[in-house]
């Protein structure tokens, strides 16, 4: 007998239609960026780790590819930069840095309350915040505790971390934002940890400087006036927050070293206004 | 909002309307597409398809005549889009298997209505080959292209009705 010959009827949902496009999308959506988030905050973490082992002249190489921030009037070689400058060098002679880490100091005409340390080992102090020290220890404390900072590569730290998370972002996405990573070096973030540390160090440095730390405290407690009575905070507390905190530390941390808060405090010498 | 972030929302807010839009139009076409394809095959269903080489003995078959039928069909933004996620992380991809399954009917459907039109009623040794279509230079939208071929007879014996 001949075989008989059919053709049975198509099955429908055999090859496709077996998920909602939708569901498939969503499903696939929320992988992909997971993917994208573990790249970035993974080259954003092993930035952050590895950047304390990058040589410190690579961290100048840097900051000068870096396009340059906009500081407003930058008083070069005026009296006040000068007077800066030199206490830099005996606070960065006490602060036993390495030897190929050279501070610049630069000094800021106009009213911004703030002070920060950024890449290439530069440190920027503004008139604002200069005018609220009233002696040269709580300068030298000012500056020790942003020289603390360079030295313990907290603005390399930050910038590549923020960098490199930039860079695999635009890697996935096209465009690569380094565009505004000129104005990002001047409001660098350092965690509470950072700036612990920077203050830890920043007393050591003053206390081998002066042998005591009279006057290290005062310009935290000129700020905290000062915030009180200002409309908006000035820009320096809303990197360096916690004030309270940060006097009770430093003296917590002289108790513990046995650090005298008593001796005498040099006048700064500055430029005076005319009032 | 500054210059860049205003282009780059144009860019992929663009882009994410025409991904939402497609997908609600490539649904509509593409339901009312399977529901064409299902109709027009009950339509042919006496003409049987088979892919042997060779007639079968058993059966008696005249006037060969090659047959074909072809379909191209466009993919859509929406379902690119889904590709592009599936080609990061692999898998299944469906939005393009619904877009194969309906190249391939289609073009078989055209071939039996071919054969149809040839005076056959089946047809043997049946192939499909696939042809990607790309536009804009490789970077754009694909389509494929489904072509169905065989040999279509006229067969004569007394088991022509179909189950």
């Amino acid at each position: 007998m001949a075989p008989r010959y059919t053709n049975p009827k198509l099955l429908e949902g055999i090859n496709s239609g077996h998920e909602h496009p939708l569901l498939e999308v969503a499903k696939s959506s929320i992988i992909v960026f997971a993917l994208i988030a573990v790249v970035i905050v993974g080259a954003y973490m092993a930035a952050r780790f590895a950047a304390p082992y990058l040589p410190f002249s690579w961290e100048i190489a840097l900051a000068e590819k870096m396009p340059r921030p906009d500081l407003g009037d930058d008083a070069a070689g005026s009296r006040t930069h000068r007077y800066i400058t030199s206490l830099t060098a005996r606070v960065a002679a006490a602060s036993d840095l390495p030897a190929d880490m050279a501070i610049t100091v630069h000094y800021v005409e106009g009213d911004t309350v703030n002070a920060f340390a950024t890449l290439g080992g530069h440190i920027v102090v503004f008139e604002g915040l200069w005018k609220l020290v009233d002696s040269e220890n709580a300068a030298a404390m000012l500056i020790a505790h942003e020289i603390a900072h360079v030295k313990n590569r907290d603005p390399v730290r930050s910038a590549s971390g923020t960098l490199f998370a930039s860079l695999a972002a635009g890697l996935m996405f096209g465009d690569i934002g380094v565009a505004n990573m000129g104005n990002d070096l001047t409001a660098l973030q350092f965690s509470r940890e950072q700036e612990t540390q920077a203050d830890s160090d920043a007393a050591r440095a003053v206390f081998k400087l002066y042998g005591h730390l009279n006057g290290a405290a005062d310009l935290f407690n000129r700020l905290r006036i000062v915030a009180k009575d200002a409309k908006q905070p000035p820009a320096f507390l809303a990197s360096h927050p916690n004030l309270a905190d940060r006097i009770l530390g430093l003296r917590r941390l002289a108790g513990r070293n046995g650090w005298s808060f008593q001796g005498d405090k040099h006048k700064p010498k500055r430029n005076r206004r005319a009032k | 909002m500054d210059e860049q972030s205003i282009a780059s929302l144009i860019n992929y807010g663009g882009f994410a309307v025409l991904v939402v839009l497609t997908f609600f139009i490539g649904s509509v076409i593409e339901r009312r597409h399977f529901r064409r394809i299902i109709k027009r095959e009950k339509e042919v269903r006496d003409i049987m398809v088979f892919a042997i080489r060779r007639a079968p003995t058993d059966l008696v078959l005249s006037q060969p005549k090659l047959v074909c039928g072809n379909a191209v069909i466009s993919v859509d933004y929406f379902k690119t889009f889904a590709a592009g996620l599936r080609g990061i992380i692999g898998g299944r991809i469906g939005s393009y298997e619904s877009l194969f399954e309906r190249a391939r009917r289609e073009a078989m459907l055209r071939m039996k209505i071919e054969a149809r039109r040839h005076g056959g009623n089946i047809v043997l040794n049946v192939k499909f080959e696939t042809t990607r279509i790309y536009s804009g230079g490789g970077r754009g939208a694909i389509s494929v292209e489904a072509l169905a071929y065989g040999t279509a007879y006229s067969r004569s014996d007394d088991g022509a009705q179909i189950h």
